[in-house]
């Protein structure tokens, strides 16, 4: 099963990459290129649900529960999330990013190939498990882009702070509502919406991370350098509540430990 | 200073009274602030709150109005609360804390003094800015629904944290109906119902193949049984025969139907199409010792111990029979009762569950905050989503 995995991974690595060099081509001269880099992003996004619903059918049950199966959502999401912005936006500025970033994680994955079974703990065993996980993955995948762009921008020397703002302004409400879900399945399971667990903990200082910079937005818009530097930076305290939380001494009285793996 | 963002004065003295809370709980580290017991705890809660909503209504425009609602108050009120927390995010606190934390007073950072100032700071800096802006238009509606929700949240958690009942109780198979229970502050409670567990089920999922490779363990993929067969790390096993229960007697597994019998297989393992090794493979339990298989090249075949699939016990409260089972708590006239856990060195053998009784009178208010929450957010997200302007 991780074999067909790995292989449908390597083709829409493959169907990204050639899309970003579309994109990049895209850039100089429109037409055709446009149109091979929707068709390669296209096809990897088909290949990708794909292979995510035969995971569901086959395991029996959502493809949530590792890291690594995370990271096959969130590649998807940061592609499709991008995307639709893109589209409702109106602008090509966020095609490199999402491509970027959806290979870059689905390279994680190439690189440490998952081992996957059909067994989920009973306390995952709830309607909240995929409305809160999806939610945070999409949040993830909202603010990783706003991170990305920023840091673009910021090596390009470039000053233009309106779109990384207009993707956290999309990026926090998800957030808020993947925190909301969380705590409302905890109530349901265990009897405590908030008991600051380690992961509970992190989620708070991501939320908070956010929370700041949306109220210091204002500020910060007249130093669009400070500005793009806050939102690239403060994407780490997302990576440290997805991933690094789980090296941290504190995951030894976490109950969130099943996302190991 | 002429370019200094406004309102970083309020800011600014936030952090020097944060600060200075910090150098006193340095000080006296044994100092620990708890909210006191209903009706008690609604008044250390809301007096403050409601005196930042009078000021905002009433003097909106006033300057000490204007700097309790500034953004940067509300920064550093945040940023408190992060620092102040960030400890239980990084060390097992209440389990093995190290001394050092306990030296700069952040021991038991929940009930120290700069959090409860980081707390109190976001909870005032919420009822002045909603007071100010309780004005009608969809820009002002967003933002009230979102702060009130956040401030109705936070009140009715610190609030119902005083006025918390919870209790950890054990019942055993068999046993006589009990009601009266230890709560969690030592208090002696009685429970609305008289519960019996009547019985305690745990059902697995087959067991995996683990495979040591001096230290490092690598998990099969596929759920054993009879004929199944995995690969991992080079090695194609088949199963040749299965026992779903079995204990080890002289060495060998055999048939034993008893609960918290693990199951036990006997596998044949292929590499390069040739034969290494062949055997019985059984996982350690309460009711036998363990079968591995070594291979020549030193690594070792296990079989995992199976994994819980779902735990339920059938209790009678009251009389009346109820399942009670994670994600589906029994309620009574306003209490939660949750199964916990059960013996877990026993696993399905267990004749006992662990059950937590919970009583939350807040919990109505929390619930209404994070509704009013999720609308507010809803609506901020149709915003950027749905804005058609060019970035």
């Amino acid at each position: 099963m991780s074999g067909v995995v790995w292989w449908v991974e390597l083709l829409v690595v493959a169907c990204w990459s050639l899309a970003a060099i579309c994109a990049s081509l895209a850039a100089a001269r429109a037409g055709a290129w446009h149109t091979a880099c929707r068709a390669a992003t296209a096809l990897g996004l088909c290949l990708l649900g794909g292979l995510l619903l035969w995971l569901w059918l086959h395991l029996g049950r959502p493809p949530l529960r590792t890291l690594g199966e995370t990271r096959l959502w969130y590649a998807m999401l940061s592609v499709t999330a991008g995307g639709i912005l893109a589209w409702r936006l109106g602008t090509t500025a966020l095609r490199l990013p999402m491509l970027i970033l959806g290979t870059l994680f689905l390279c994680l994955n190439l690189a440490m190939p998952q081992t996957l079974d059909k067994t989920l703990m009973p306390a995952l065993q709830s309607p909240w498990f995929v409305p809160h996980v999806v939610d945070y993955l999409l949040s993830y995948a909202v603010l990783g882009l706003s991170a990305a762009v920023a840091l673009w921008r910021l090596l390009r020397r470039g000053t233009d702070v309106e779109l990384p703002f207009r993707l956290i302004h999309a990026g926090l409400p998800l957030l808020t509502i993947g925190l909301c879900l969380g705590a409302i399945w905890a109530k349901e399971a265990w009897g405590h919406y908030w008991a600051w667990d380690p992961k509970e903990t992190w989620a708070l200082l991501t939320w908070i991370t956010y929370v700041c910079v949306i109220h210091a937005e204002r500020d910060l818009r007249s130093r669009p350098r400070l500005a793009l530097g806050v939102i690239a930076g403060s994407f780490l305290v997302v990576l440290m509540c997805w991933f690094l939380v789980n090296h941290l001494p504190s995951t030894a009285v976490s109950v969130h430990t099943y996302t190991k793996g | 200073m002429s370019d200094a963002p406004r309102g970083l004065k309020p800011a600014v003295l936030f952090a020097a009274i944060f600060l200075g809370a910090w150098v006193v709980q340095m000080l006296r580290p044994d100092l620990a602030l708890h909210l006191p017991d209903s009706p008690w705890n609604w008044l250390g809660t809301v007096l403050p709150v409601g005196c930042g909503l009078a000021l905002g209504l009433l003097r909106p425009e006033a300057a000490v109005t204007r700097a309790l609602a500034s953004g940067w108050l509300a920064i550093a009120c945040l940023l408190g609360v992060a620092a102040s927390c960030w400890p239980i995010a990084v060390f097992p606190v209440g389990v093995a804390a190290p001394g050092w934390l306990h030296r700069i007073g952040l021991g038991d950072p929940l009930s120290s003094l700069p959090f409860v100032a980081a707390l109190a700071g976001v909870a005032v800096n919420l009822a002045v800015s909603l007071a100010r802006r309780l004005r009608c238009g969809p820009d002002r509606l967003r933002f009230s629904v979102v702060h009130a929700g956040l401030l109705i949240a936070v009140i009715g958690g610190a609030a119902g944290h005083g006025g918390l009942i919870r209790a950890r109780f054990i019942l055993e198979e068999g046993g006589s109906p009990g009601d009266a229970v230890v709560a969690e502050d030592g208090r002696r409670i009685r429970l609305p119902v008289a519960l019996v567990l009547d019985d305690f089920v745990l059902e697995r999922f087959p067991p995996m193949l683990l495979l040591d490779d001096g230290g490092r363990l690598s998990r099969g993929e596929t759920l054993l049984g009879p004929d199944a067969t995995d690969s991992m790390q080079g090695l194609d096993i088949a199963v040749r025969s299965w026992l779903p229960a079995a204990a080890v007697v002289g060495g060998r597994p055999v048939p034993f139907r008893e609960p918290g019998a693990n199951p036990a297989a006997d596998v044949v393992v292929h590499a390069d199409g040739r034969e290494i090794a062949a055997g019985w493979l059984h996982p350690a339990g309460p009711l036998g010792i363990e079968l591995a298989l070594p291979l020549a090249d030193g690594r070792t075949l296990h079989m995992e111990s199976p994994r819980p699939q779902r735990f339920l016990a059938q209790v009678r409260a009251d009389g009346r029979p109820v399942e009670v089972t994670v994600n589906r708590p029994l309620r009574v006239d306003g209490w939660a009762i949750y199964l916990l856990s059960y013996d877990e060195k026993l696993g399905p053998a267990s004749r006992t569950a662990v059950f937590e009784a919970v009583e939350d009178r807040a919990l109505p208010a929390v619930y209404l905050g994070i509704g009013l929450l999720l609308i507010g957010v809803l609506a901020h997200l149709w915003r950027p989503v749905t804005a058609g302007s060019r970035p």
